[in-house]
Protein backbone atom coordinates (compact mmCIF):
# COMPACT_ATOMS: atom_id res chain seq x y z
CA UNK A 1 0.00 0.00 0.00
CA UNK A 2 3.09 2.50 0.74
CA UNK A 3 4.17 2.19 -2.75
CA UNK A 4 1.40 2.54 -4.02
CA UNK A 5 0.71 5.45 -2.08
CA UNK A 6 3.90 7.48 -2.65
CA UNK A 7 3.20 6.37 -6.48
CA UNK A 8 0.06 8.14 -5.88
CA UNK A 9 1.40 11.31 -4.43
CA UNK A 10 4.27 11.61 -7.15
CA UNK A 11 1.37 10.97 -9.83
CA UNK A 12 -1.00 13.74 -8.68
CA UNK A 13 1.78 15.60 -7.25
CA UNK A 14 -0.01 15.89 -3.59
CA UNK A 15 2.02 17.04 -0.92
CA UNK A 16 5.07 17.06 -3.08
CA UNK A 17 8.40 19.59 -3.54
CA UNK A 18 8.84 18.76 -6.82
CA UNK A 19 10.44 15.15 -6.76
CA UNK A 20 10.48 14.80 -2.80
CA UNK A 21 7.88 14.93 -0.44
CA UNK A 22 6.80 17.81 2.11
CA UNK A 23 9.39 17.54 4.68
CA UNK A 24 10.88 14.77 2.87
CA UNK A 25 8.64 11.93 4.69
CA UNK A 26 5.92 10.37 3.50
CA UNK A 27 4.28 9.02 6.69
CA UNK A 28 3.63 10.53 9.66
CA UNK A 29 1.22 7.37 10.72
CA UNK A 30 3.73 7.18 13.87
CA UNK A 31 2.34 10.27 15.08
CA UNK A 32 -1.19 9.88 14.71
CA UNK A 33 -1.68 7.28 17.44
CA UNK A 34 -1.66 9.24 20.94
CA UNK A 35 -4.78 8.63 23.34
CA UNK A 36 -7.08 11.15 23.77
CA UNK A 37 -6.27 12.99 27.28
CA UNK A 38 -9.70 13.88 29.22
CA UNK A 39 -11.22 17.29 28.85
CA UNK A 40 -10.17 17.25 25.16
CA UNK A 41 -13.42 19.14 23.80
CA UNK A 42 -14.77 17.48 20.42
CA UNK A 43 -16.25 19.59 18.26
CA UNK A 44 -19.48 19.30 17.28
CA UNK A 45 -19.86 18.49 13.64
CA UNK A 46 -22.71 20.17 11.48
CA UNK A 47 -26.00 18.56 10.91
CA UNK A 48 -28.24 18.38 7.61
CA UNK A 49 -31.56 18.80 8.78
CA UNK A 50 -34.34 16.82 6.11
CA UNK A 51 -35.37 19.21 3.64
CA UNK A 52 -38.78 18.27 1.77
CA UNK A 53 -37.30 16.02 -0.93
CA UNK A 54 -35.25 13.78 2.17
CA UNK A 55 -38.66 13.74 4.04
CA UNK A 56 -40.34 12.22 1.25
CA UNK A 57 -37.83 9.84 0.95
CA UNK A 58 -37.38 9.03 4.65
CA UNK A 59 -41.12 8.17 4.89
CA UNK A 60 -41.33 5.67 1.74
CA UNK A 61 -37.94 4.02 3.30
CA UNK A 62 -40.16 3.85 6.84
CA UNK A 63 -42.90 2.32 4.74
CA UNK A 64 -40.90 0.06 2.35
CA UNK A 65 -37.85 -0.78 4.55
CA UNK A 66 -38.93 -0.07 8.22
CA UNK A 67 -37.84 -3.98 9.00
CA UNK A 68 -34.40 -2.85 7.94
CA UNK A 69 -31.57 -3.02 10.45
CA UNK A 70 -31.12 0.76 12.00
CA UNK A 71 -33.51 3.49 11.76
CA UNK A 72 -33.87 6.85 9.64
CA UNK A 73 -34.53 8.88 12.86
CA UNK A 74 -32.03 11.45 13.40
CA UNK A 75 -31.08 11.91 9.58
CA UNK A 76 -28.52 14.47 8.92
CA UNK A 77 -25.95 13.73 6.63
CA UNK A 78 -25.17 15.84 3.52
CA UNK A 79 -27.65 14.50 0.57
CA UNK A 80 -26.34 17.20 -1.70
CA UNK A 81 -23.23 18.25 -3.62
CA UNK A 82 -23.31 21.94 -1.44
CA UNK A 83 -23.49 20.26 1.77
CA UNK A 84 -21.16 17.66 1.34
CA UNK A 85 -18.71 20.41 0.52
CA UNK A 86 -19.93 22.44 3.85
CA UNK A 87 -19.10 18.98 5.79
CA UNK A 88 -15.76 18.98 4.27
CA UNK A 89 -15.09 23.11 5.07
CA UNK A 90 -16.47 22.49 8.33
CA UNK A 91 -13.91 19.34 8.90
CA UNK A 92 -10.92 20.87 7.73
CA UNK A 93 -11.23 24.17 9.76
CA UNK A 94 -12.46 22.74 13.02
CA UNK A 95 -11.29 19.13 13.26
CA UNK A 96 -8.68 17.75 10.83
CA UNK A 97 -5.99 20.01 13.01
CA UNK A 98 -6.41 17.69 15.41
CA UNK A 99 -7.40 14.37 13.31
CA UNK A 100 -4.00 13.24 12.91
CA UNK A 101 -3.23 12.88 16.74
CA UNK A 102 -6.41 11.06 17.81
CA UNK A 103 -7.15 9.85 14.58
CA UNK A 104 -6.66 5.84 16.56
CA UNK A 105 -8.48 7.20 19.62
CA UNK A 106 -11.88 6.08 20.67
CA UNK A 107 -14.60 7.50 23.71
CA UNK A 108 -17.37 6.20 24.91
CA UNK A 109 -20.28 8.64 23.55
CA UNK A 110 -18.28 10.55 21.02
CA UNK A 111 -18.86 8.27 18.26
CA UNK A 112 -17.45 10.23 15.46
CA UNK A 113 -14.71 12.14 17.48
CA UNK A 114 -12.03 13.97 14.73
CA UNK A 115 -13.27 12.05 11.69
CA UNK A 116 -14.00 13.57 9.07
CA UNK A 117 -17.49 12.33 8.22
CA UNK A 118 -16.78 12.63 4.28
CA UNK A 119 -16.94 9.09 3.36
CA UNK A 120 -20.48 9.19 2.69
CA UNK A 121 -20.05 12.00 0.29
CA UNK A 122 -17.30 10.45 -1.50
CA UNK A 123 -18.69 7.46 -1.94
CA UNK A 124 -22.10 8.42 -2.83
CA UNK A 125 -20.44 11.26 -6.08
CA UNK A 126 -21.26 14.04 -3.95
CA UNK A 127 -18.04 15.25 -2.90
CA UNK A 128 -14.89 14.63 -5.34
CA UNK A 129 -11.90 12.98 -3.32
CA UNK A 130 -9.64 15.30 -4.99
CA UNK A 131 -11.37 18.28 -3.70
CA UNK A 132 -11.15 16.85 -0.15
CA UNK A 133 -7.33 16.41 -0.74
CA UNK A 134 -6.98 19.90 -1.93
CA UNK A 135 -8.73 21.33 0.63
CA UNK A 136 -6.45 19.38 3.12
CA UNK A 137 -2.96 20.64 1.09
CA UNK A 138 -4.56 24.26 1.10
CA UNK A 139 -4.88 24.07 5.04
CA UNK A 140 -1.32 22.46 5.87
CA UNK A 141 0.49 25.13 3.11
CA UNK A 142 -1.86 27.90 5.09
CA UNK A 143 -0.40 26.58 8.68
CA UNK A 144 -3.70 25.96 10.46
CA UNK A 145 -3.33 22.84 9.93
CA UNK A 146 0.29 20.60 10.85
CA UNK A 147 1.44 18.21 8.30
CA UNK A 148 0.69 15.00 10.79
CA UNK A 149 -3.27 15.36 10.23
CA UNK A 150 -3.06 16.52 6.63
CA UNK A 151 -0.70 13.42 5.41
CA UNK A 152 -2.84 11.07 7.62
CA UNK A 153 -6.42 12.26 5.82
CA UNK A 154 -5.06 12.52 2.61
CA UNK A 155 -3.43 9.08 2.48
CA UNK A 156 -6.58 7.46 3.81
CA UNK A 157 -8.17 9.30 0.55
CA UNK A 158 -5.71 8.86 -2.12
CA UNK A 159 -3.38 6.06 -0.71
CA UNK A 160 -5.84 3.32 1.34
CA UNK A 161 -9.46 3.93 -0.58
CA UNK A 162 -7.95 3.98 -4.07
CA UNK A 163 -6.02 0.81 -3.24
CA UNK A 164 -8.65 -1.19 -2.04
CA UNK A 165 -10.41 -0.40 -5.16
CA UNK A 166 -7.99 -1.72 -7.11
CA UNK A 167 -7.49 -4.82 -5.13
CA UNK A 168 -11.62 -5.35 -5.58
CA UNK A 169 -11.71 -5.20 -9.25
CA UNK A 170 -8.50 -7.07 -9.44
CA UNK A 171 -8.93 -9.93 -7.25
CA UNK A 172 -13.06 -9.91 -7.96
CA UNK A 173 -14.75 -11.98 -8.18
CA UNK A 174 -12.84 -15.13 -6.41
CA UNK A 175 -12.14 -12.73 -3.75
CA UNK A 176 -15.87 -12.88 -2.51
CA UNK A 177 -15.00 -16.18 -2.17
CA UNK A 178 -11.25 -16.44 0.04
CA UNK A 179 -11.78 -17.46 3.75
CA UNK A 180 -7.99 -18.17 4.42
CA UNK A 181 -8.61 -18.87 7.91
CA UNK A 182 -11.37 -20.85 7.53
CA UNK A 183 -13.51 -19.31 9.81
CA UNK A 184 -17.19 -20.55 9.61
CA UNK A 185 -18.85 -19.16 12.77
CA UNK A 186 -22.16 -17.78 11.92
CA UNK A 187 -22.37 -14.52 13.02
CA UNK A 188 -24.17 -13.86 16.17
CA UNK A 189 -27.17 -12.36 17.12
CA UNK A 190 -25.43 -9.25 19.20
CA UNK A 191 -23.97 -7.70 15.76
CA UNK A 192 -27.82 -7.08 15.06
CA UNK A 193 -29.08 -6.45 19.30
CA UNK A 194 -25.64 -5.12 20.14
CA UNK A 195 -27.12 -6.87 23.64
CA UNK A 196 -23.55 -7.97 24.79
CA UNK A 197 -21.57 -7.58 27.70
CA UNK A 198 -18.73 -6.69 26.00
CA UNK A 199 -18.42 -2.86 26.46
CA UNK A 200 -16.68 -2.19 23.40
CA UNK A 201 -18.65 -3.88 21.04
CA UNK A 202 -21.99 -2.81 22.48
CA UNK A 203 -20.38 0.53 21.89
CA UNK A 204 -20.04 -0.22 18.22
CA UNK A 205 -22.95 -1.82 17.19
CA UNK A 206 -25.69 0.28 18.68
CA UNK A 207 -23.69 3.73 17.45
CA UNK A 208 -23.87 1.76 13.83
CA UNK A 209 -27.30 0.78 14.44
CA UNK A 210 -28.50 4.60 15.74
CA UNK A 211 -26.20 6.22 12.83
CA UNK A 212 -24.99 3.85 10.08
CA UNK A 213 -21.65 4.70 10.65
CA UNK A 214 -18.93 3.94 12.79
CA UNK A 215 -15.17 5.30 13.07
CA UNK A 216 -12.14 3.06 10.99
CA UNK A 217 -10.97 1.82 14.70
CA UNK A 218 -14.35 0.75 15.62
CA UNK A 219 -14.91 -0.74 12.70
CA UNK A 220 -11.20 -2.61 12.48
CA UNK A 221 -10.11 -3.10 15.95
CA UNK A 222 -13.39 -3.60 17.80
CA UNK A 223 -16.29 -5.55 15.59
CA UNK A 224 -13.78 -6.55 13.06
CA UNK A 225 -11.00 -8.27 15.98
CA UNK A 226 -13.92 -9.88 17.24
CA UNK A 227 -15.05 -11.17 14.35
CA UNK A 228 -11.64 -12.69 13.13
CA UNK A 229 -11.17 -14.02 16.66
CA UNK A 230 -14.03 -15.73 17.18
CA UNK A 231 -13.69 -17.00 13.38
CA UNK A 232 -16.93 -15.77 12.28
CA UNK A 233 -17.60 -16.91 8.50
CA UNK A 234 -16.47 -13.96 6.01
CA UNK A 235 -19.55 -13.93 3.90
CA UNK A 236 -21.24 -13.04 6.99
CA UNK A 237 -19.24 -10.44 8.25
CA UNK A 238 -18.80 -9.22 4.38
CA UNK A 239 -22.78 -9.17 4.18
CA UNK A 240 -23.07 -7.68 7.68
CA UNK A 241 -20.61 -4.32 6.88
CA UNK A 242 -22.56 -3.81 3.69
CA UNK A 243 -25.43 -3.69 5.23
CA UNK A 244 -24.85 -1.27 8.35
CA UNK A 245 -22.30 1.59 6.79
CA UNK A 246 -23.51 4.34 4.98
CA UNK A 247 -20.40 4.58 3.52
CA UNK A 248 -20.46 0.84 2.25
CA UNK A 249 -20.36 -0.27 -1.43
CA UNK A 250 -18.46 -3.71 -1.89
CA UNK A 251 -15.67 -2.37 -3.73
CA UNK A 252 -14.40 -0.61 -0.42
CA UNK A 253 -15.94 -2.83 1.92
CA UNK A 254 -14.76 -6.43 1.09
CA UNK A 255 -11.15 -5.34 0.96
CA UNK A 256 -11.27 -3.61 4.43
CA UNK A 257 -13.35 -6.67 5.91
CA UNK A 258 -11.63 -10.32 3.91
CA UNK A 259 -8.26 -8.08 3.28
CA UNK A 260 -7.71 -6.04 6.43
CA UNK A 261 -10.18 -7.43 9.10
CA UNK A 262 -10.14 -11.01 8.45
CA UNK A 263 -7.22 -11.94 7.02
CA UNK A 264 -9.34 -13.53 4.62
CA UNK A 265 -7.05 -13.32 2.19
CA UNK A 266 -3.90 -14.64 3.42
CA UNK A 267 -2.24 -11.79 2.90
CA UNK A 268 0.30 -9.47 5.64
CA UNK A 269 -1.76 -6.58 6.48
CA UNK A 270 -4.00 -8.25 8.72
CA UNK A 271 -1.06 -9.20 10.95
CA UNK A 272 -0.36 -5.93 12.17
CA UNK A 273 -3.98 -5.75 13.65
CA UNK A 274 -4.27 -8.27 14.98
CA UNK A 275 -0.84 -7.44 17.39
CA UNK A 276 -2.37 -3.90 17.86
CA UNK A 277 -5.15 -5.81 19.29
CA UNK A 278 -3.59 -6.49 22.62
CA UNK A 279 -2.45 -2.42 22.91
CA UNK A 280 -5.87 -0.97 21.80
CA UNK A 281 -8.20 -2.90 23.85
CA UNK A 282 -6.89 -1.92 26.84
CA UNK A 283 -6.60 1.93 27.57
CA UNK A 284 -9.25 2.86 25.15
CA UNK A 285 -11.00 5.32 27.92
CA UNK A 286 -12.18 2.53 30.25
CA UNK A 287 -14.12 0.79 26.89
CA UNK A 288 -13.13 -2.01 28.45
CA UNK A 289 -11.84 -2.63 31.48
CA UNK A 290 -7.88 -2.71 31.47
CA UNK A 291 -6.95 -6.63 31.77
CA UNK A 292 -3.40 -7.73 32.05
CA UNK A 293 -2.59 -9.48 29.04
CA UNK A 294 -0.49 -11.65 30.66
CA UNK A 295 -1.21 -15.70 30.00
CA UNK A 296 -2.44 -15.59 33.54
CA UNK A 297 -5.28 -13.32 32.76
CA UNK A 298 -6.18 -14.37 29.61
CA UNK A 299 -9.11 -16.52 31.17
CA UNK A 300 -11.91 -16.86 34.11
CA UNK A 301 -14.35 -14.56 35.73
CA UNK A 302 -12.94 -11.02 34.90
CA UNK A 303 -10.89 -11.66 31.55
CA UNK A 304 -11.46 -9.71 29.07
CA UNK A 305 -13.07 -12.26 26.15
CA UNK A 306 -10.76 -10.78 23.73
CA UNK A 307 -8.03 -12.13 25.72
CA UNK A 308 -8.93 -15.48 25.82
CA UNK A 309 -9.91 -14.99 21.91
CA UNK A 310 -6.82 -13.75 20.91
CA UNK A 311 -5.13 -16.76 23.03
CA UNK A 312 -7.45 -19.25 21.11
CA UNK A 313 -7.37 -17.57 17.71
CA UNK A 314 -3.11 -17.77 17.92
CA UNK A 315 -3.42 -21.16 19.63
CA UNK A 316 -5.81 -22.27 16.41
CA UNK A 317 -3.80 -20.90 13.85
CA UNK A 318 -0.47 -21.19 15.36
CA UNK A 319 1.28 -23.04 12.34
CA UNK A 320 0.47 -20.50 10.15
CA UNK A 321 1.00 -17.51 12.41
CA UNK A 322 4.77 -18.78 13.75
CA UNK A 323 5.74 -17.72 10.10
CA UNK A 324 4.74 -14.25 10.52
CA UNK A 325 7.65 -12.04 12.39
CA UNK A 326 5.14 -10.22 14.34
CA UNK A 327 3.44 -13.46 15.82
CA UNK A 328 5.98 -16.33 15.84
CA UNK A 329 6.73 -15.74 20.06
CA UNK A 330 2.87 -15.46 20.55
CA UNK A 331 2.18 -18.30 18.24
CA UNK A 332 4.43 -20.43 20.16
CA UNK A 333 3.32 -19.39 23.33
CA UNK A 334 -0.20 -20.22 22.86
CA UNK A 335 0.61 -22.79 21.25
CA UNK A 336 3.41 -24.36 24.60
CA UNK A 337 0.42 -25.79 26.11
CA UNK A 338 0.46 -28.50 23.72
CA UNK A 339 -1.91 -31.67 23.40
CA UNK A 340 -4.15 -32.23 26.63
CA UNK A 341 -7.60 -32.77 27.80
CA UNK A 342 -9.67 -31.18 25.33
CA UNK A 343 -6.94 -29.03 23.79
CA UNK A 344 -5.01 -29.52 20.53
CA UNK A 345 -1.66 -29.68 19.54
CA UNK A 346 -0.64 -26.36 17.72
CA UNK A 347 -1.81 -26.11 14.38
CA UNK A 348 -4.64 -28.49 14.24
CA UNK A 349 -7.11 -26.20 14.72
CA UNK A 350 -8.24 -26.87 18.26
CA UNK A 351 -7.69 -23.85 20.31
CA UNK A 352 -6.55 -23.59 24.42
CA UNK A 353 -8.58 -21.02 25.54
CA UNK A 354 -11.44 -21.09 23.26
CA UNK A 355 -14.32 -22.34 26.16
CA UNK A 356 -13.76 -19.48 28.32
CA UNK A 357 -13.67 -17.01 25.52
CA UNK A 358 -16.30 -18.19 23.99
CA UNK A 359 -18.97 -18.01 26.67
CA UNK A 360 -17.51 -14.41 27.62
CA UNK A 361 -18.13 -13.25 24.29
CA UNK A 362 -21.37 -14.87 24.56
CA UNK A 363 -21.00 -16.95 21.94
CA UNK A 364 -21.76 -21.15 21.66
CA UNK A 365 -18.57 -22.78 22.52
CA UNK A 366 -16.90 -25.36 19.60
CA UNK A 367 -16.63 -28.07 21.57
CA UNK A 368 -17.57 -28.94 25.51
CA UNK A 369 -15.57 -28.28 27.86
CA UNK A 370 -14.94 -28.30 31.75
CA UNK A 371 -15.90 -25.38 33.51
CA UNK A 372 -18.58 -22.51 32.13
CA UNK A 373 -16.09 -19.44 33.55
CA UNK A 374 -18.42 -16.83 32.36
CA UNK A 375 -18.26 -13.26 32.93
CA UNK A 376 -15.63 -11.28 31.51
CA UNK A 377 -17.26 -8.44 30.27
CA UNK A 378 -17.97 -4.99 32.17
CA UNK A 379 -21.83 -3.74 31.28
CA UNK A 380 -24.64 -5.66 33.43
CA UNK A 381 -26.73 -6.55 30.42
CA UNK A 382 -28.20 -9.48 29.95
CA UNK A 383 -26.49 -12.57 28.03
CA UNK A 384 -27.21 -12.27 23.93
CA UNK A 385 -30.12 -14.08 22.80
CA UNK A 386 -27.79 -16.32 21.46
CA UNK B 1 -26.79 10.81 -31.54
CA UNK B 2 -30.00 10.63 -29.05
CA UNK B 3 -28.14 9.02 -26.13
CA UNK B 4 -29.39 7.44 -23.06
CA UNK B 5 -27.32 8.19 -20.78
CA UNK B 6 -27.38 6.24 -16.74
CA UNK B 7 -26.75 7.58 -13.75
CA UNK B 8 -26.10 5.01 -10.66
CA UNK B 9 -27.31 5.95 -7.13
CA UNK B 10 -23.77 6.18 -6.21
CA UNK B 11 -22.80 8.40 -8.91
CA UNK B 12 -24.77 11.67 -7.99
CA UNK B 13 -21.88 13.63 -9.58
CA UNK B 14 -21.74 16.46 -12.03
CA UNK B 15 -18.24 14.80 -13.03
CA UNK B 16 -19.33 11.92 -13.75
CA UNK B 17 -17.45 10.30 -17.03
CA UNK B 18 -21.01 9.26 -18.72
CA UNK B 19 -22.30 12.84 -18.63
CA UNK B 20 -19.22 14.23 -19.90
CA UNK B 21 -20.33 14.92 -23.68
CA UNK B 22 -24.00 15.19 -22.75
CA UNK B 23 -25.96 16.83 -25.12
CA UNK B 24 -29.06 18.33 -23.65
CA UNK B 25 -30.87 19.48 -27.14
CA UNK B 26 -30.64 15.66 -27.59
CA UNK B 27 -29.97 13.48 -24.83
CA UNK B 28 -31.73 12.06 -21.50
CA UNK B 29 -30.66 11.00 -18.29
CA UNK B 30 -31.90 7.68 -16.76
CA UNK B 31 -32.31 7.47 -13.08
CA UNK B 32 -34.34 4.80 -11.39
CA UNK B 33 -35.20 3.44 -7.97
CA UNK B 34 -35.25 -0.13 -8.10
CA UNK B 35 -36.06 -2.85 -5.28
CA UNK B 36 -33.55 -4.76 -6.48
CA UNK B 37 -30.68 -2.47 -5.25
CA UNK B 38 -32.38 -1.51 -1.98
CA UNK B 39 -32.32 -4.80 -0.94
CA UNK B 40 -29.87 -7.43 -2.50
CA UNK B 41 -28.71 -7.13 1.18
CA UNK B 42 -30.75 -5.21 3.70
CA UNK B 43 -29.28 -2.05 3.78
CA UNK B 44 -29.33 0.35 6.92
CA UNK B 45 -32.56 2.13 6.42
CA UNK B 46 -30.25 5.11 6.76
CA UNK B 47 -27.77 4.23 4.05
CA UNK B 48 -31.25 4.12 1.83
CA UNK B 49 -32.43 7.36 2.62
CA UNK B 50 -29.20 8.81 2.19
CA UNK B 51 -28.77 6.92 -1.90
CA UNK B 52 -32.69 8.06 -2.66
CA UNK B 53 -32.78 11.12 -1.61
CA UNK B 54 -29.00 11.78 -2.80
CA UNK B 55 -30.34 10.55 -6.47
CA UNK B 56 -33.18 12.72 -6.10
CA UNK B 57 -31.67 15.78 -5.52
CA UNK B 58 -29.14 15.34 -8.55
CA UNK B 59 -31.97 15.15 -10.62
CA UNK B 60 -33.20 18.16 -9.75
CA UNK B 61 -30.07 19.57 -10.14
CA UNK B 62 -29.89 18.27 -13.64
CA UNK B 63 -32.96 19.43 -14.38
CA UNK B 64 -32.19 22.99 -13.19
CA UNK B 65 -29.09 22.84 -15.74
CA UNK B 66 -32.01 22.59 -18.18
CA UNK B 67 -30.96 18.35 -18.45
CA UNK B 68 -34.06 16.01 -19.19
CA UNK B 69 -33.95 13.70 -16.87
CA UNK B 70 -36.27 10.43 -17.32
CA UNK B 71 -36.67 9.47 -13.24
CA UNK B 72 -38.56 6.43 -11.81
CA UNK B 73 -39.40 6.51 -8.54
CA UNK B 74 -39.56 2.95 -6.58
CA UNK B 75 -43.27 3.87 -5.60
CA UNK B 76 -44.08 3.82 -9.66
CA UNK B 77 -46.13 0.93 -10.23
CA UNK B 78 -44.90 0.16 -13.82
CA UNK B 79 -41.54 0.09 -12.42
CA UNK B 80 -39.72 -3.38 -12.83
CA UNK B 81 -37.66 -3.06 -9.98
CA UNK B 82 -34.58 -3.70 -11.69
CA UNK B 83 -31.93 -1.42 -13.52
CA UNK B 84 -32.10 -3.72 -16.43
CA UNK B 85 -35.39 -3.46 -16.56
CA UNK B 86 -35.80 0.29 -16.29
CA UNK B 87 -33.35 0.72 -18.58
CA UNK B 88 -35.39 -1.53 -21.07
CA UNK B 89 -38.03 0.49 -20.59
CA UNK B 90 -36.45 3.64 -21.20
CA UNK B 91 -34.95 2.72 -24.36
CA UNK B 92 -38.60 2.03 -25.19
CA UNK B 93 -39.86 5.43 -24.36
CA UNK B 94 -37.19 7.79 -25.54
CA UNK B 95 -35.47 5.80 -28.53
CA UNK B 96 -32.17 6.26 -28.15
CA UNK B 97 -28.94 5.74 -30.35
CA UNK B 98 -27.04 4.62 -27.45
CA UNK B 99 -26.74 3.97 -24.16
CA UNK B 100 -23.62 5.41 -22.08
CA UNK B 101 -22.93 4.74 -18.36
CA UNK B 102 -19.64 4.69 -15.57
CA UNK B 103 -18.65 1.87 -14.78
CA UNK B 104 -20.28 0.84 -10.99
CA UNK B 105 -18.82 -0.12 -7.73
CA UNK B 106 -20.01 -3.87 -7.58
CA UNK B 107 -19.37 -6.90 -9.51
CA UNK B 108 -22.54 -8.28 -9.63
CA UNK B 109 -23.65 -4.95 -10.91
CA UNK B 110 -20.64 -5.11 -13.49
CA UNK B 111 -21.79 -8.46 -14.76
CA UNK B 112 -25.54 -6.89 -15.13
CA UNK B 113 -24.51 -4.08 -16.45
CA UNK B 114 -22.28 -6.63 -19.57
CA UNK B 115 -25.92 -7.73 -20.51
CA UNK B 116 -27.16 -4.20 -21.02
CA UNK B 117 -26.65 -4.49 -25.02
CA UNK B 118 -28.01 -7.46 -25.31
CA UNK B 119 -31.33 -6.31 -23.51
CA UNK B 120 -31.13 -3.24 -25.38
CA UNK B 121 -29.73 -4.10 -28.98
CA UNK B 122 -28.16 -1.06 -28.67
CA UNK B 123 -24.41 0.21 -28.38
CA UNK B 124 -23.66 0.43 -24.71
CA UNK B 125 -20.87 2.18 -23.53
CA UNK B 126 -19.36 1.92 -20.28
CA UNK B 127 -17.15 4.81 -19.42
CA UNK B 128 -13.81 4.53 -16.62
CA UNK B 129 -14.94 5.72 -13.29
CA UNK B 130 -12.79 9.28 -13.70
CA UNK B 131 -13.54 9.67 -9.83
CA UNK B 132 -10.88 7.76 -8.55
CA UNK B 133 -7.67 8.89 -9.43
CA UNK B 134 -6.35 5.79 -10.14
CA UNK B 135 -8.11 3.47 -13.10
CA UNK B 136 -8.44 -0.43 -12.92
CA UNK B 137 -6.34 -0.37 -15.79
CA UNK B 138 -3.75 1.41 -14.23
CA UNK B 139 -3.88 -0.56 -11.13
CA UNK B 140 -3.66 -3.37 -12.61
CA UNK B 141 -0.76 -2.71 -14.60
CA UNK B 142 1.10 -1.36 -11.07
CA UNK B 143 -0.31 -4.42 -9.28
CA UNK B 144 1.37 -6.47 -12.63
CA UNK B 145 5.02 -5.29 -11.65
CA UNK B 146 4.56 -6.52 -7.49
CA UNK B 147 5.47 -10.26 -7.42
CA UNK B 148 3.24 -9.99 -3.96
CA UNK B 149 0.64 -7.09 -3.62
CA UNK B 150 1.63 -6.21 -0.31
CA UNK B 151 -1.20 -4.93 2.20
CA UNK B 152 1.94 -3.64 4.58
CA UNK B 153 1.16 0.07 5.57
CA UNK B 154 4.79 0.91 6.48
CA UNK B 155 8.41 1.17 4.92
CA UNK B 156 9.75 -0.24 8.43
CA UNK B 157 7.53 -3.83 7.62
CA UNK B 158 8.80 -4.32 4.26
CA UNK B 159 10.64 -7.58 4.86
CA UNK B 160 12.49 -7.49 1.52
CA UNK B 161 11.07 -10.77 -0.23
CA UNK B 162 8.21 -7.81 -2.13
CA UNK B 163 9.74 -6.32 -5.15
CA UNK B 164 7.91 -3.06 -4.01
Amino acid sequence: MEFFYREMRRQHAVLMDGGVPVADRWNFDAENRKRLPAGVPVPEPPQFQPDAITQDVIALVRARFGDHFGTCDGFNLPVTAADARLALDDFVANRLPQFGDWQDAMKTGAPTLFHALVSTSINAGLLDPRLAVQAAEAAWRAGTVPLNAAEGFIRQIIGWREFVRGIYWLKMPDYAQLNALAATRALPQFYWDANTRMNCMHHAIADTRAHAYAHHIQRLMVTGNFALLAGLDPADVDEWYLIVYADAYEWVEMPNVRGMALFGDGGDRRVQAVCRVRRLHQPHERLLRPVPLRREGRRGERGCPFNALYWDFMARHAAALRRQPAHGDAAAHAGADGPGPGRGPAGTGRGVAGGDGCRGAGLTPRRGRGHAAAGAAVRPLTRSSR
Amino acid sequence: MSTLRVVLGDQCSAGLSALADLNPETDTVLMAEVLSECTYVRHHQKKIVLVLSAMRHFARALRARGVTVDYVTLDDPDNTQSLRGELVRAVARQRPARVVATECGEWRLAQDMNGWHEATGLEVEIRDDTRFLCSIRQFRAWAGGKRRCGWSSSTARCDGSTRC
